[in-house]
């Protein structure tokens, strides 16, 4: 049907069936700022329209009911490419980053502001109470309805969003806005769905109903028959290559433990059938007609299950080591089940795949057992943590089509060079026939960093050589992506009566599903990124990670150590009361301090090695001052109220920055003929800023306007190799090769100019904005230099180029503090006060640095306190939609929020940085458990933390 | 393709509802539109979005609420007595509380209601459209009467009712293991998963309480009895 409406001020004729969903005939039709992440459930916001003046979710419209109607998307916020005042705040303030809905927060925010120029903190609230924000948090939001008001007062935004650093530097540390901040905030074709033709093949996936089966048969003769399908792909016609998913530098320390499509299903919703179909219509009913012969097996789901004697094994096939295979290994693979695929490690991870063991290890320092018999105390208790998702508002998606004989990807993705790596082995092709271009992601959180949807549309378009374009559903990407590993994390640490800890021993058990993805690494964090914080002299780890048949783990920000803090700190705090020590007193009489030698990175290599290193820069000492006093500890609280209960906790927290000895980066940076920089970075900028550390430091460098300076990324045709935005690498490693190509650069452009002016290269130096100056007086500009230098006599054009590997940590360190009221009563909870310190060294970009600390943070209240993947008994996850799952949103933002940076110049980092968002993950589980503990008198050692867990400790029933 | 139906009134549409066997009224749409709906998508809608059935009037001490009122036209008003606007902003987004209506919400009788409790608690008086026209009734018959087919038109809560309600749930997002009002000496309880009971203060021992994932039934049952 045709309806008549008014869309952004003029009429417009929508086409579609009349029970559509009116989201879907507007991106149709090209609003396609109005975009989906819910597969309608009413939830995310990213369709949020004003529909006849309120505003409204246009999932749950249908078309007939916008005739006559007036709307209002975002692209009515534009005038001609001007943004608005609020998207302009928006950017100011830090909050666009990975933005898959700014647009649509930029358009609630400019309806409240349209119906009340001053509204309060809760009139904000209430404007974006349908708005899903996972990246920045909810507080700069605030701040840039604050800056409007003064924009509209006093004609200008004079108010800064952040702190800045180095004043010697002119962009570097001070919040200067994001590169790429009006184009997603506008709302402009960014992202993978914005570059799909028309008449583009779609691809449906048949899952599997069985937690564990063999697939004996799959019948697609009926199917293939249905007008419209192109290809079936399924385990009995896909390559017999065998790779893993998680997005990790080759040779990967992951085992490659599945095919396209295994013989052997392992969890509810593993893949059986890869449907191209010229529509959905065709590709479902293709899905109906497909007839699968199963052989179910005992699943097991439970690290307990995994370890049972005879339990049914996950993987049985034949175990095969690249390098470091084994005396014994003949005898082991005896008894193979032909049936099922290999298990390959590229070196020994120390699993038995017979015991359902994935990978292990373990190490340490001193003597544990002569440390607690020191102790005058010792606390041994076990902590669980649950199955949680990074719910990116973006889902997987990937669209792919061959050009010039070579396959295309568009991604969404945190690694473009190894989904280009891994999709050309699935492919059998060599990696130049494979053009991978990472769009902007609208969220990754780690669970971009695996190849969960470019194997299989990669392979699909070079078989059937048609474009396929596909996208999770929001279900998929629960039961079919990567999530955090459930882990059960014994700890048992002895201390003395003046706080001295002497000894820690941790025993992780963690749980990576169907497949191995990260299995040795992410548990290894746990450990790895927990007892490097602690100046103890006895400290050992034991970890074992097991199969199981549980929805796919993989990456999630802050990778395993949220889990290990939330298990250590709760342990120090129990130990702590335990011997009538104030908590913060023993942090800080057991934490280290620049220089102090790391002993224990011995032992935490993952799978390798680890190199000894000192400690370098390091501002926990004072993040534990600073949140401390802004918290108020010490000061016991009362509500007033006898049922609530006022408590507060602590972590102390570090990461890393990047993966020494193993990440590896690049980028170029081009002199282009009008004296203007064009840099090619092989980093991919997911949203964080990484885009604007690259342009700032090139302009920094070469004394350029940042207007100057263009940035392409994550490209591989066009850029060089770059491990990928993971582990926290971006700053460091990616930033780092900008830093250094820019660097190179200059050198060039030096030497072209003692050239071109006749003056010795020590004689020169430039200056802003880009030009050559020598010590005589002459001026040069790179205008004139890089005309002169392309010209038909001339050298040729400039190009600089940086590498940046390293041996050397650059460690981010952090704090922070929570006040949690309880209702002993109810059990209720409010987070009333978080406070987060951190060390990142020079932010770069400081604003973003910032919004990164309150999302990372909302994400790790989430998991603490609500979000569960539950699955029922046959391992199906029935907690497949956001209300369901119960993601925080801005009523689930503390009451006072508070985010700062401490002051400290790093070493290695380009101009003293260091990572910032993922350590941000750490410490609210156990600061908010430590609090709860200290309102009520109970520690709650699961996730999530619930008020039933809470009443139930106390014995209320 | 969805079979949607327009009537041109009240009665028509209630005459539509007893004759499509398989069919719905279309109020706000959050709840048939929504992914994971309850309403079956091969049902046919009955959109009454056009009937005169919206807004809020004071009538003789009573504040009577056109069945289309949505939440937050609800929330947003002063004549409507505070427990009952409390009850509306449980839905705690405001692109829903735009759509969705006291008459849809009431109609979906879930275990998790906003509305509900608060309700009866008020001893809402509602009027309603059958095949033999208008007729007054209670809000707890209408209640009860799940396979009712007539059309709400109207709920009426005296002016001066006073009240109090409260949710538990984990998150504001997130369905609430027990939402409870009390007014006035009646109380009501909604327990997930569970029931809905109304009348006196321990109107709750009679929901059959269960596990679901808002939590355990002894949790609920502990909820129920403490709430208030």
């Amino acid at each position: 049907m045709d309806i008549r409406t008014r869309i952004n001020g003029r009429s417009v004729v929508l086409s579609g069936e009349a029970s559509e969903r009116l989201r879907n005939v507007l991106y149709r039709e090209g609003y396609t700022s109005v975009r989906d992440s819910d597969d309608g459930e009413g939830f995310a916001g990213s369709d949020t329209i004003i529909f006849n003046d309120r505003l409204m979710y246009s999932n749950l419209i249908m078309l007939y009911q916008a005739e006559g109607a007036d709307i209002r998307t975002p692209e009515s916020l534009l005038e001609g490419r001007e943004i608005n005042d609020i998207q302009e705040a928006m950017i100011k303030a830090g909050v666009v980053q990975s933005a898959y809905n700014a647009p649509e927060a930029a358009l609630c925010l400019t309806y409240l502001l349209e119906k009340n120029p001053d509204p309060t903190k809760d009139d904000i609230k209430k404007a974006l109470s349908g708005i899903f924000i996972r990246d920045a948090g909810y507080e700069h939001y605030y701040m840039a309805v604050d800056m409007v008001k003064e924009k509209r007062k006093n004609g200008k935004i004079s108010s800064s969003p952040a702190p800045s650093f180095r004043e010697n530097l002119k962009y570097v540390g001070k919040p200067t806005g994001k590169i790429d901040g009006e184009a997603l905030v506008s709302g402009d074709k960014l992202f993978v769905e914005d570059k799909v033709p028309p008449h583009t093949c779609v691809m449906h996936i048949l899952r599997s109903p069985f937690a564990h089966a063999f697939v004996n048969k799959v019948d697609i003769s009926e199917a293939l028959k249905v007008e419209g399908v192109v290809d079936i792909i399924t385990a009995f016609n896909c390559p017999d290559i065998p790779y893993m998913q998680a997005g990790q530098g080759y040779p990967e320390p992951s085992p490659y433990d599945r095919v396209l499509i295994n013989k052997k299903v392992r969890h509810v919703g593993d893949r059986v059938a890869a449907i191209v179909a010229e529509n959905m219509e065709a590709a479902e009913k293709a899905a109906s007609l497909i007839h699968v012969e199963y052989d179910p097996i005992d699943p097991v789901f439970t690290v307990e299950e995994a370890m049972a004697e005879g339990a049914p094994l996950v993987h049985n096939g034949r175990v095969v080591y690249m390098s470091g295979a084994p005396d014994d290994l003949d005898e082991y693979n005896k008894s193979a089940d032909e049936r099922e695929e290999d298990v390959i490690y590229q070196f020994p991870l120390h699993g038995d795949i017979k015991k359902n063991i994935a990978a292990s290890a373990h190490g340490g320092i001193g003597d544990i057992e002569k440390g607690f018999a020191e102790a005058d105390a010792v606390v041994d208790e076990t902590y669980q943590t649950s199955q949680v998702q990074c719910t990116p508002l973006e889902p997987h998606v990937c669209y792919g089509h061959i050009e010039g004989g070579r396959l295309v990807l568009s991604c969404s993705t945190q690694v473009p060079y190894h989904v280009r790596r891994i999709v050309a082995k699935i492919c059998s092709i060599p990696e130049h026939k494979v053009h991978v271009i990472k769009e902007r992601v609208g969220g990754g959180y780690g669970s971009k960093q695996d190849i969960l949807v470019e194997d299989l549309v990669g392979y699909a378009v070079w078989k059937t050589g048609k474009p396929v374009y596909f996208r999770n559903t929001r279900a998929e990407e629960f039961y079919a992506n990567s999530t955090r590993h459930p882990m059960r994390v014994r700890v048992k640490m002895g201390g003395k009566k003046d706080g001295t800890i002497t000894a820690i021993y941790m025993d992780v058990r963690a749980n990576t599903g169907p497949y191995g993805n990260h299995c040795l690494t992410v548990p290894m964090n746990a450990s790895s990124k927990t007892l490097p914080i602690f100046r103890v002299d006895n400290m050992y780890y034991d970890l074992i990670t097991y199969y199981t048949n549980i929805p796919p783990t993989g990456a999630y920000q802050g990778y395993g150590a949220p889990k290990g803090y939330f298990a250590i700190i709760s342990a120090m705090g129990e130990l702590a009361s335990k011997l009538g020590v104030d908590p913060l007193v023993m942090a800080e009489k057991n934490i280290v301090e620049s220089g102090y030698m790391l002993e224990i990175l011995k032992g935490l290599g993952e799978g390798r090695e680890g190199t000894v290193v000192p400690v370098g820069s390091c501002g926990l000492r004072e993040a534990l001052e600073r949140g401390s006093k802004l918290i108020g500890w010490g000061k016991k609280e009362e509500s007033g109220d006898p049922d609530w209960k006022i408590g507060k906790g602590f972590a102390m927290i570090q990461q890393g920055s990047g993966l020494p000895g193993l990440d590896h980066s690049n980028a170029q940076v081009k002199l282009l003929t009008d004296g203007t920089v064009l840099v090619l970075s092989g980093g991919a900028d997911i949203g964080t800023g990484l885009d604007t550390i690259s342009q700032k430091v090139a302009a920094e460098i070469l004394k350029l306007p940042l207007e100057s300076v263009s940035v392409v990324s994550g490209d591989t045709d066009s850029c060089m190799f770059d491990t990928g935005a993971y582990a926290s690498s971006g700053t460091y490693f990616s930033g780092n090769a900008s830093l250094n190509a820019a660097k190179d650069l200059l050198k060039k452009i030096i030497h072209e100019a003692s050239l071109q002016l006749g003056e010795k290269e020590e004689d020169l130096s430039v200056e802003y904005p880009g030009f050559v100056v020598s010590k005589s007086g002459k001026r040069l500009s790179y205008f004139k230099l890089s005309h002169d230098a392309t010209a038909g006599d001339g050298r040729g054009q400039l190009v600089g180029i940086g590498t940046f590997t390293t041996p050397n940590f650059a460690v981010p360190y952090g704090a922070h503090f929570a006040e949690v009221a309880v209702n002993v009563k109810t059990g209720e909870l409010k987070v009333r006060k978080f406070i987060a310190v951190q060390d990142a060294g020079t932010p770069i970009n400081p604003e973003l640095a910032l919004c990164q600390m309150y999302g990372a943070a909302m994400k790790s209240i989430g998991h603490t306190l609500y979000e569960d993947m539950v699955l029922d008994e046959n391992g199906r996850c029935i907690t497949t939609t956001f209300t369901d799952y119960c993601v925080p949103m801005i009523n689930e933002a503390p009451d006072i929020f508070k985010a700062e940076l401490v002051d400290i110049n790093d070493q290695y980092g380009p101009y003293g940085a260091k990572s910032i968002s993922e350590i941000a993950c750490n410490g609210a589980a156990p600061a908010i458990a430590m609090a709860i503990a200290d309102a009520t008198g109970v520690w709650v050692r699961t996730w999530p933390i619930t008020g039933e867990k809470i009443l139930k400790a106390m014995g209320k029933f | 393709m969805r079979s949607i139906l327009h009537p041109q009134n009240a009665q028509e549409a209630v005459n539509l509802h007893h004759e499509i066997e398989n069919s719905v009224y279309l109020a706000g749409g959050t709840e048939i539109m929504r992914l994971g709906s309850s309403i079956p998508s091969d049902v046919s809608l009955i959109d009454i979005t056009k009937l005169p059935l919206k807004g809020i009037r004071e009538d003789e001490g009573n504040i009577v609420i056109g069945a289309l009122t949505t939440l937050e036209e609800i929330a947003s008003s002063e004549l409507v007595p505070q427990f009952i606007r409390d009850a509306a902003l449980f839905d705690a987004s405001l692109q829903l509380r735009n759509a969705a209506t006291i008459g849809g919400n009431f109609a979906l009788r879930r275990f998790d209601s906003y509305l509900i409790p608060a309700l009866l608690a008020a001893e809402a008086g509602m009027t309603v459209m059958c095949t033999k026209g208008l007729k007054e009734k209670s809000g707890a018959e209408v209640f009860e009467k799940k396979d009712c087919k007539a059309l709400f038109m109207s709920f009426i809560i005296e002016k001066k009712r006073i009240g109090e309600v409260k949710r538990i749930a984990r998150a504001a997002h997130a369905h609430a293991a027990v939402t409870a009002a009390k007014s006035e000496g009646v109380y009501a309880y909604a327990v997930s998963g569970s029931g809905i009971a109304y009348g006196g203060s321990d109107a709750w021992k009679s929901i059959p309480f269960k596990d679901d994932l808002t939590g355990s039934a002894e949790y609920k049952k502990y909820l129920a009895s403490v709430i208030f």
